[in-house]
């Protein structure tokens, strides 16, 4: 498929704004071709005589051409839905698909005339597309829910949900989990199943507070989960005297392998020659495979190639950001791996890290019988330079990592907050006598007899944190960064911990790439529009009172707390203790943050509207018209 | 299109020549001089199962899938007769083999501390469990699992080996898994241990 003359990798590192262009054999000494993007990339696909890039913002899919002395240059641009993320080709080659992440859309472009062929709405954060075999059909991954939408290519186009629930020995028979993170899929060669890494929330396991690492196959055939329903009562035999009570116990029922063998899944692999499969881990700095083969591939990995540091770093110079980058637990060599790809022969694997802007040549093992793999060192390319203050870039590595304990018990920030977004989900928050943890479901218990906890809606960080403070749902804490440290005793099992200089300096690094470093949605820049003016003036009209606390000069927010009269818990939660309030929420960027109010009870925009009454300023004076109206203006902050 | 090797933001364009040579060298130095297959010429390699199968020239489970047959669990002798088979993977530390009878699979394994044996999830057909444990310890040292194969099977086995938990309670861990599936237009069953 390749043109001979162009033996190249490429790249698109979205923080800084470039396309790399990697002349292979990768020579480490030659640096790469960097190629200015009109806006931050994140895909690339190289096909005949073309390379296609999606860029974010303004979205746009990029045609572009190879050029002797340029690298690459531009030969059309095709305007999209903003956040245009994914990105695959159908097997005759005719039509790109894209993802449009924050918009919610999904986009056929014919490739012939560079033209947009239609765009669809499909749920929340759809990130990964793949196209089947046949033609007749896309599936899209999305970050914040399990089920994955198949788009059928015909005219005109239409979207419905496939069921695949996550990791499912690890949930009752009846509960399917949650998922989120659902960046990456794979098809099988021969197009017959179909690979999706994410994470289960709320997963049954040992010491289980998040859930657990999983990748889910579909069968294309039927569109049915591979792995067979799990069964109550499982047949079984135990040991003789053996005596452990199995039985209606739910830890001990689910699959007792590791819950993480990934953290953070943001790129999977096929590799066909050894039938494994690659996936980016970038909460833990690794690369790991898995058995294509199996029906829960997650359950026994085959390997784990770890990437972070390299040996070689150790004597880094005081100060140094290497240095620094140590003393903050993170990563030197490669740090926040986001994408795979294969050498012809698949003996190796290029990983680019995007926290430490390299890419890592990785030699795989070859799974043959009497030839056992020796780990050696990792030879990597430095791509850039950080593109943020040292502070920010240190935070930036802290952001995605999940190793370091200091900061959390085994998932890092981008583990619920995506891309400093939000994961959609409705974390457990409970506490005992000198803990409070983040649970992601009731039966995530800390001991018996404790579990549920109160709901806490995970909130988007990126475009809200410009404010000094209050932060936090209760407004909890003054500053940014007390809202971090806060963090760092959530985000595990049990008690964190650590001496406190190490602790403020971790929270500082933060706060830093919070405020410099984590990109805000895009916005349409223009006018409103006759129904969103209303909507505007009722908003901040007298008799709805809604500008009084969410002020629209400062983010949408008073930052104050308000007592929440009339709520009642959800199903599964504890009620709220008497006499707590509840932090006026930003309302930019409502429009993509569903579901809404700390415990997520409001699942659209409209439901909220209509359920208010007069809980929070007044509503129940207006018309079908004014309230469509109040959401339409909601919808453009 | 359909080889076009990328993933993520990354995306290789193609394959660098040098690369490609080094792993053919690596194949040339394979154990005893063994028979490569034909595949294993054109430069991709077979998972573990496979390339010990074209080593040991016992079928592959894969390459010759059993008749579509419905018969009764073999009785304990027949199995002395059944023929050994190689499995799609097999990467536990336990020491398995793995014969057919007729329609039906057995595996043997050995492993240190085993506590338990159990199925996952199954599409159909019980699966049959023995523990090999010694009169005199706690736990057992091997373990014996039959079911029968046939076209549209998925299932997942667990083998769990005990452990002194926390507070000297005991407790259970994967020891290793037995993942069996045949989807229609599989060459053959894949049955993998690990
Ligand atoms: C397990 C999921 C999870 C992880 C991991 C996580 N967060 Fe959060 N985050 C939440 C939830 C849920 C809340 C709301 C709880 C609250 O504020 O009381 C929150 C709130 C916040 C807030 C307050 C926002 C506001 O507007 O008040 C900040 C800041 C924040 N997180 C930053 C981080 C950082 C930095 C990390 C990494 C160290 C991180 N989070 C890791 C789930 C998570
Ligand atoms: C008294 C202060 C106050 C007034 C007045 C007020 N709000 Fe709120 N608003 C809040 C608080 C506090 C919350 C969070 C409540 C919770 O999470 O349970 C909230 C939450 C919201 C949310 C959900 C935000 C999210 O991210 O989940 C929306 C949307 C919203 N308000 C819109 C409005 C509108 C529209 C009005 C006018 C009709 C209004 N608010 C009036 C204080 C107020």
């Amino acid at each position: 498929m390749r043109a001979p003359q162009d033996d190249a990798l490429y790249l698109a590192d979205e923080d800084h704004r470039a396309l790399r262009r990697i002349p292979l054999p990768v020579d480490v000494s030659a640096p790469p071709i960097a190629i200015a993007m009109p806006g931050r990339p994140a895909q690339v696909l190289a096909i005949e005589g073309r390379v296609l890039v999606t860029i974010r913002d303004p979205g746009l899919l990029l045609v572009m051409q190879p050029d002797p002395t340029a690298g690459l240059v531009e030969v059309a641009r095709v305007p999209l839905p903003a956040d245009a993320w994914g990105l695959a080709i159908t097997p005759d080659e005719r039509t790109a698909l894209v993802t449009s992440a924050w918009t919610g859309k999904v986009s056929a472009v014919d490739l012939a005339t560079a033209t947009k062929s239609w765009s669809i709405d499909v749920p929340r954060e759809p990130r990964g597309v793949v196209v089947r075999e046949d033609g007749a059909a896309a599936y899209i991954t999305h970050l914040t829910s399990a089920a994955l939408t198949r788009i059928d290519l015909r005219s005109p186009p239409q979207a419905r949900p496939i069921a695949l629930s996550p990791s499912p020995y690890r949930a009752p028979p009846d509960e399917p989990r949650a998922a989120s993170l659902g960046y990456a899929a794979a098809l099988s060669p021969d197009g017959r199943r179909l690979f999706v890494a994410r994470h289960a929330l709320g997963a049954i396991g040992e010491l289980s507070w998040f859930g657990a690492a999983s990748v889910d196959v579909l069968v294309t055939g039927n569109d049915e989960p591979l792995a067979p329903r799990r069964r109550e009562a499982a047949p079984s035999r135990l040991a003789r005297d053996f005596e452990l009570d199995i039985a209606g116990d739910q830890e001990l029922e689910a699959p007792r392998s590791e819950l993480a063998p990934f953290v953070q899944p943001r790129a999977l692999v096929y590799r066909e020659s050894t039938r494994t499969l690659l996936v980016a881990s970038e909460g833990t700095d690794a690369l790991v495979e898995l058995d294509a083969l199996s029906v829960e591939p997650t359950l026994r990995p085959l390997h784990t190639y770890p990437l972070g540091s390299s040996p070689a770093l150790a004597g880094a110079a005081p100060g140094s950001l290497d240095a620094l980058s140590r003393d903050a637990g993170v990563a030197t060599l490669c740090g926040a791996p986001s994408g795979v790809a294969l050498s012809g022969d698949e003996s190796l694997a290029w990983v680019y890290c995007r926290s430490t802007d390299t890419l890592a040549l990785v030699r795989l093992d070859e799974h043959k019988a009497g030839v056992p793999y020796e780990p050696g060192p990792v030879p990597f390319i430095r791509l850039a330079k950080p593109p943020l203050p040292e502070q920010a870039a240190i935070g930036r590595k802290l952001f995605y990592n999940a190793t370091d304990w200091i900061t959390s018990g085994g998932l890092g920030c981008a583990g619920c907050h995506p891309d400093g977004r939000d994961d959609g989900h409705v974390w457990h928050e409970v506490s005992g006598g000198d803990f409070a943890n983040f649970f992601g479901s009731a039966d995530n218990r800390p001991m018996a007899g404790l579990a549920g906890g109160v709901a806490r809606q995970t909130p988007m960080l990126a475009g809200r944190v410009s404010a000094e403070g209050p932060y936090g749902w209760n407004a909890q804490s003054e500053l940014l960064a007390a809202r971090i440290l806060e963090g760092f005793g959530l985000h595990r099992w049990g008690m964190g911990g650590g001496a406190d200089g190490a602790l403020s300096l971790r929270a500082s690094y933060l706060a830093s790439f919070l405020r410099e470093g984590l990109v805000p949605p895009p916005r349409e820049d223009r006018p409103l529009t006759p129904e969103e003016k209303h909507g505007f003036a009722l908003f901040t009209s007298e008799a709805a009172q809604c500008s009084r606390c969410h002020v629209p000069e400062t983010e949408y927010t008073d930052r104050t707390g308000y007592p929440m009269p009339g709520l009642v818990a959800r199903p599964g939660f504890y009620r709220e203790k008497k006499g707590t309030v509840y932090k006026t929420p930003s309302l930019r960027f409502i429009a993509g943050t569903a579901p809404y109010y700390h415990d997520g009870s409001a699942r659209t925009l409209e439901a909220l509207v209509e359920q208010n009454e007069d809980r929070m300023g007044r509503t129940s004076h207006m018309s079908r018209k004014d309230k469509a109206a109040l959401v339409a203006f909601l919808r453009t902050l | 299109m359909k080889k076009l090797p990328w993933i993520g933001t990354v995306l290789l364009g193609a394959l660098a020549p040098a690369q490609a040579s080094e792993s053919l060298i690596a194949r040339a130095a394979e154990p005893d001089g063994a028979a490569v297959g034909p595949r294993a010429e054109t430069g991709a390699g077979l998972p573990d199962g496979r390339e010990a199968a074209a080593a040991s020239g016992v079928r592959a489970l894969e390459e010759a899938p059993p008749a579509p047959e419905r018969t009764p669990r073999p009785a304990a002798a027949e199995w002395d007769a059944a023929e050994p088979v190689r499995l799609a993977r097999d990467r536990s530390s336990a020491a398995c083999k793995a014969r057919m009878r007729r329609e039906w699979l057995r595996i043997d394994c050995t492993a240190p501390s085993l506590a338990a044996v159990r199925t996952l999830g199954a599409s159909a057909g019980e699966a049959w469990f023995s523990l090999d444990q010694n009169s005199s310890e706690d736990l057992a040292t091997g373990v014996s699992v039959a079911f029968p194969v046939r076209l549209g099977d998925r299932r997942v086995i667990e083998i769990l080996a005990g452990t002194s938990a926390y507070r000297g309670q005991i407790g259970i861990s994967t020891s290793f898994v037995i993942s069996e599936q045949w989807l229609d237009g599989d060459a053959g069953p894949l049955v993998s241990v690990l």
